[in-house]
């Protein structure tokens, strides 16, 4: 093999082997940590700073959509720093045979970022209900914007090679499927912390606690969709619907205000129980998938 | 082995693709920001801008998809790659896979610019749509052409392409010269349809409705355009020369 492919080979497949102490593995999961949350909380300060003093909007944008990839650069600067190689951040799409994972990433990710609605509609009849004749254009938006959030996923895989690429799979290394699952959840959530603090302190509490428990709970249902391609597209994809559906959703609802404020915190933890059907039955298969490699 | 057969093909169109990607840059660069920037955002060929810039990618793009397939076209190969586990369709589910990314590509990177356009002007993007409508539209144009191309070759697939279009054209003009027609007596029909286009709403609602299944119904032709070809593969082996 020629210098040029092996270096090639080297920096691809890297040259560490499986068998890691967890005292190392610790210190990398250290390492990302230390490079990815303190950076993108500055990134996202200064961005909203820029955003409520009116000034150089265009750049505040452009530091917003760099801290959504800082998960992507701290995994990368890990993997190569630790000389594990490129090809462990899964980012090859992994296209043969699993296309049926795709369209479950793509139609199951939809209905599951629609079905916190219904749910809030069934448990509080009085707070929303669809505005009537709305139902065509309703379906015409879901539809489109379903394919807008599949071709724009590309700004959620920042986040995705950083937490499915190099942390989950360091995590459940470190301590086994469930604990990583609610690790990693909490982390996704805090990195979410400077967002929470520019609102209100009762909505940004709920908020961060709402959206650490649906990182954990839905986690599942994306380390599932990653293991099953070895890739970080799926679980891309599902993010990049979660984002955007059920803001289309929301703006063809008579929502009764008052009403609403009232029981906010309770509409809330509703809101997420589709996503802790879903992420149970996702971890009971995840802890067999497991167990199963392990006996093997 | 899918991944081998992608890897092998980008090396070997390797300088083609990095030209696409230079000539991309350049077209966004020198093309969109000064159509926006110098002519105003009220300017209708300003307005324009992302419509010639999609264009003129697309242009490119296609450029480097006509010649995905000449690069393969070998009996030796062919044959070669029948007796492998992944078949003659996998050598045609990569060609599809490379068609549809070189095309991904270039929509991601005009989506990109768009993002940026905020930091040079002081005006938004706003061609986002008009990028993923012409991704749709070269999906499209190729879920058409590629078994053409698979059957008869590169060379000639281009011309029984036209032929056809030319068949189903004159067909459809005989129909209407000499078949039987609707009964235009019945204005019930006229005036529904004339409704539908002097009613904004439902005009808009119409369009929202065709924007929205456009989409799955070309890449449903894709997936279809992908099964014809695996048919074809082995009859168009037989064209080749060498």
């Amino acid at each position: 093999m020629r210098p040029n492919e092996e270096k090639l080979e080297e920096l691809i497949l890297g040259n560490t082997n499986n068998t890691e102490s967890k005292k190392t593995l610790f210190k990398k999961v250290g390492l990302f940590l230390v490079i990815c949350l303190p950076i993108t909380w500055i990134l996202m300060a200064v961005s909203y700073k820029l955003t409520s003093d009116g000034k150089m909007e265009g750049l505040a944008t452009v530091l917003l959509n760099l801290s959504m990839f800082m998960p992507a650069i701290a995994g990368v600067i890990c993997v190569l720093k630790n000389k594990e190689g490129i090809g462990t951040l899964k980012l090859l799409p992994g296209l043969y045979k699993t296309g049926w994972v795709y369209l479950v990433a793509i139609f199951g990710g939809a209905a599951l970022s629609l079905m916190a609605e219904p749910f809030v509609m069934l448990f509080f009849p009085e707070v929303e209900k669809v505005a009537g004749g709305a139902m065509p254009e309703l379906l015409f938006n879901i539809l489109l914007y379903i394919v807008i959030g599949v071709i724009g996923s590309f700004v959620t895989l920042g986040e995705e090679i950083g937490w499915m690429g190099y942390l989950y799979p360091k995590m459940e290394k470190l301590c086994g499927v469930i604990p990583a699952l609610i690790a990693t959840g909490l982390i996704r959530g805090l990195w979410h912390v400077v967002m929470f603090m520019q609102m209100d302190f009762k909505v940004g509490v709920v908020g961060f606690i709402c959206l650490s428990l649906s990182n954990i709970f839905l986690g599942s249902a994306l380390v599932l969709l990653t293991k099953l391609t070895n890739s970080v597209y799926p679980a891309t994809i599902v993010h990049a619907l979660s984002n955007v559906l059920p803001s289309v959703l929301m703006g063809y609802l008579v929502i009764n205000e008052a009403l609403y404020d009232k029981n906010y915190v309770a509409i809330q933890f509703v809101s997420l129980i589709p996503a802790v059907i879903v992420g149970a039955i996702c971890a009971v298969i995840l802890v067999k998938m497991s167990k199963k490699n392990l006996t093997e | 082995m899918m991944l081998g057969l992608l890897y092998k093909d980008l090396k070997v169109m390797k300088y083609e693709i990095i030209m696409m990607l230079l000539e991309m840059v350049v077209i966004s660069v020198c093309l969109f920001l000064p159509l926006r920037t110098w002519l105003g955002e009220e300017s209708a060929v300003a307005g324009m801008a992302p419509v010639v810039v999609a264009f003129a990618v697309c242009i490119v793009v296609s450029l480097v998809q006509s010649k995905i397939f000449s690069q393969d076209e070998r009996r030796v190969w062919a044959y070669y790659m029948t007796s492998t586990p992944l078949m003659s369709k996998g050598q045609v589910l990569s060609k599809y896979y490379l068609s549809i990314g070189l095309s991904a590509v270039a929509m991601i990177w005009l989506l990109i610019c768009d993002m940026l356009v905020p930091i040079f002007t002081d005006q938004l993007g706003g061609g986002s749509l008009i990028y993923i409508a012409f991704f749709f539209g070269q999906t499209f144009g190729r879920a058409i052409e590629i078994p053409f191309v698979i059957r008869f070759g590169e060379k000639n697939g281009g011309s029984y392409k036209i032929l056809f279009g030319l068949g189903i054209f004159f067909l459809v003009i005989v129909y209407l010269l000499f078949g039987p027609l609707p009964d235009f007596s019945n204005l019930d029909f006229l005036e529904k349809l004339i409704s539908i286009f002097s009613d904004a709403e439902l005009m808009s609602t119409g369009l929202l409705g065709f924007m929205a299944i456009a989409p799955y119904v070309i890449m449903i032709m894709y997936y279809i355009s992908y099964k014809i070809s695996c048919k074809l593969y082995l009859k168009g082996v037989d064209t080749y020369e060498t």
